[in-house]
C-alpha cells in the first residue's frame, strides 16, 4: 500500500472532523490528568524513615520536607516525570502484585491527594 | 587571614574589617588551608534581601561568609546545628528549639545551677563535626557566630545529649527516640543548596540522632527548671 503524502494526509483528518475531534479530546484529558514534581528533591534516610528535601532554588520554593515510607518513595519516585494516576497505579501493581487494583488506587490517590494540597506535585 | 573553626584551617579573603574582628580569637598562622573562603558584592546582595531592617555592608559579609563555611561542611563530615551548646564536666549538651523558646533562656538557669562547672561553648549555631577515627562520637565547636549575646568560646565539647525545649507550665523531662524528634531536628540544622552537601547533611543527621541521646524539655522560667533537667538527663 503506498502511503498518502504528507499534506495529503493532513487533509484527510481535516476532513474527518469526528475523528480529529476524538484525538484532540483524548490529548485534554491526558493533560489534565497528568502528575509531576513541581520541585527537585534528593531523598535519604533519616531517622528509619526516607525523607524527601527540595534542593537548589527550589529550596526557597519549598521549605519543608516530605517524610514517607518505601511505598511513598516509589511512588515519588515516578512522579519525577509526568505520569497519570492510573499509569502510577498500574505501575505500582507490577511491584506490588499482591495488592488489588481498588487497594492500590486508594493508597495512591491518597497520597497524590496530600502532595498536590501540600503544592509538591502540579 | 588565616583562621582554624571546628578544626578545619580555613582561609579568608574579606572586604570589610568586621569579619576580620569577629574571628580574631579563631587566628592562626599561615598553613595548609582545607577550606577559602572569599564573598562578594553579589553574596552581600543576597543577604541584604535576608534581612529586614537596616544592617551593614559589614554584617552582612560576615553572615554571607559563615553561610558559604555551612554550605561547604556537610561534604567534610560537618555541619551548623542551631542550637544553644555548653560543656558540663566534659559532656556536651545542645538545647535546640525555634528562635523565641527559650534556648538561652534555660541556658542561663543550668549556668545559675551549675556554676564554674558548666562552660558555654556556643550560644546560637555552633559547628557539629564527625571524625572517621571516632565515627559515634560527634563533637560541637564553638565559633564567632554565637548569637546577639555573644555567649561562647573558641573550644569543643563531645556531645552526648540533644535536648528540644519546650515551654510548660509544669517541669519535666521526657528521654524520646529519634524518630519521634525528626520534625523538630530538620528545622534546627542548616541545610545546603548542592544536592550532594544536602545528601550528606541528611546522613550527618541520622548519625548525629543515632550517637546522642534525645530530650524533650518541658519547662517554665523558674530556676527549678535547671535543677529538674540537669537531674534527669545526667542522672543525679
Amino acid at each position: 500500500m503506498n502511503l498518502p503524502e504528507r499534506k495529503a494526509n493532513r487533509q484527510y483528518i481535516d476532513n474527518n472532523p469526528e475523528k480529529w475531534n476524538q484525538n484532540r479530546f483524548n490529548i485534554e484529558t491526558k493533560e489534565k490528568n497528568a502528575m509531576k514534581l513541581k520541585y527537585q528533591f534528593i531523598i535519604n534516610e533519616v531517622a528509619d524513615q526516607m525523607v524527601a528535601v527540595a534542593v537548589g532554588d527550589d529550596m526557597e520554593k519549598f521549605n519543608g520536607f516530605v517524610k514517607m515510607n518505601d511505598i511513598g518513595v516509589q511512588i515519588f519516585e515516578l512522579l519525577k516525570n509526568e505520569i497519570t494516576l492510573d499509569e502510577i497505579i498500574a505501575e505500582m501493581l507490577k511491584k506490588h502484585p499482591e495488592s488489588t487494583e481498588q487497594e492500590a488506587r486508594e493508597t495512591i490517590t491518597e497520597f497524590t491527594d496530600k502532595l498536590k494540597a501540600e503544592g509538591v506535585v502540579e | 587571614m588565616y583562621f582554624k573553626l571546628a578544626d578545619f584551617d580555613m582561609e579568608l579573603i574579606y572586604l570589610y574589617d568586621y569579619i576580620k574582628n569577629l574571628l580574631e580569637k579563631y587566628k592562626t598562622k599561615k598553613a595548609k588551608v582545607d577550606f577559602s573562603v572569599k564573598t562578594s558584592d553579589n553574596d552581600i546582595e543576597t543577604e541584604k534581601k535576608n534581612y529586614e531592617g537596616f544592617f551593614s555592608l559589614s554584617y552582612l559579609e560576615s553572615i554571607a561568609t559563615y553561610r558559604k563555611i555551612a554550605e561547604w561542611l556537610p561534604l567534610n563530615d560537618a555541619f551548623v546545628l542551631h542550637s544553644a551548646c555548653f560543656d558540663v564536666d566534659g559532656v556536651g549538651v545542645a538545647f535546640a528549639a525555634h528562635s523565641g523558646t527559650g534556648k538561652t533562656t534555660h541556658m542561663n538557669l543550668w549556668q545559675k545551677y551549675l556554676g564554674e562547672k558548666m562552660v558555654v561553648v556556643n550560644g546560637d549555631k555552633p559547628i557539629v563535626r564527625f571524625f572517621e577515627d571516632e565515627p559515634e562520637q560527634p563533637y560541637a565547636y564553638g565559633t564567632p557566630w554565637n548569637g546577639k549575646e555573644h555567649l561562647g568560646c573558641n573550644m569543643r565539647t563531645p556531645l552526648k545529649h540533644i535536648c528540644f525545649i519546650e515551654r510548660s507550665e509544669t517541669n519535666y523531662v521526657e528521654k524520646v527516640q529519634k524518630q519521634d524528634i525528626i520534625d523538630r531536628i530538620m528545622n534546627q540544622v542548616y541545610m545546603p543548596k548542592a544536592p550532594q552537601a544536602m545528601m550528606k547533611t541528611m546522613t550527618l543527621i541520622d548519625r548525629l540522632l543515632s550517637c546522642c541521646d534525645l530530650w524533650i524539655i518541658h519547662c517554665n522560667m523558674a530556676p527549678k527548671a535547671a535543677e529538674i533537667a540537669y537531674n534527669t538527663i545526667f542522672k543525679k
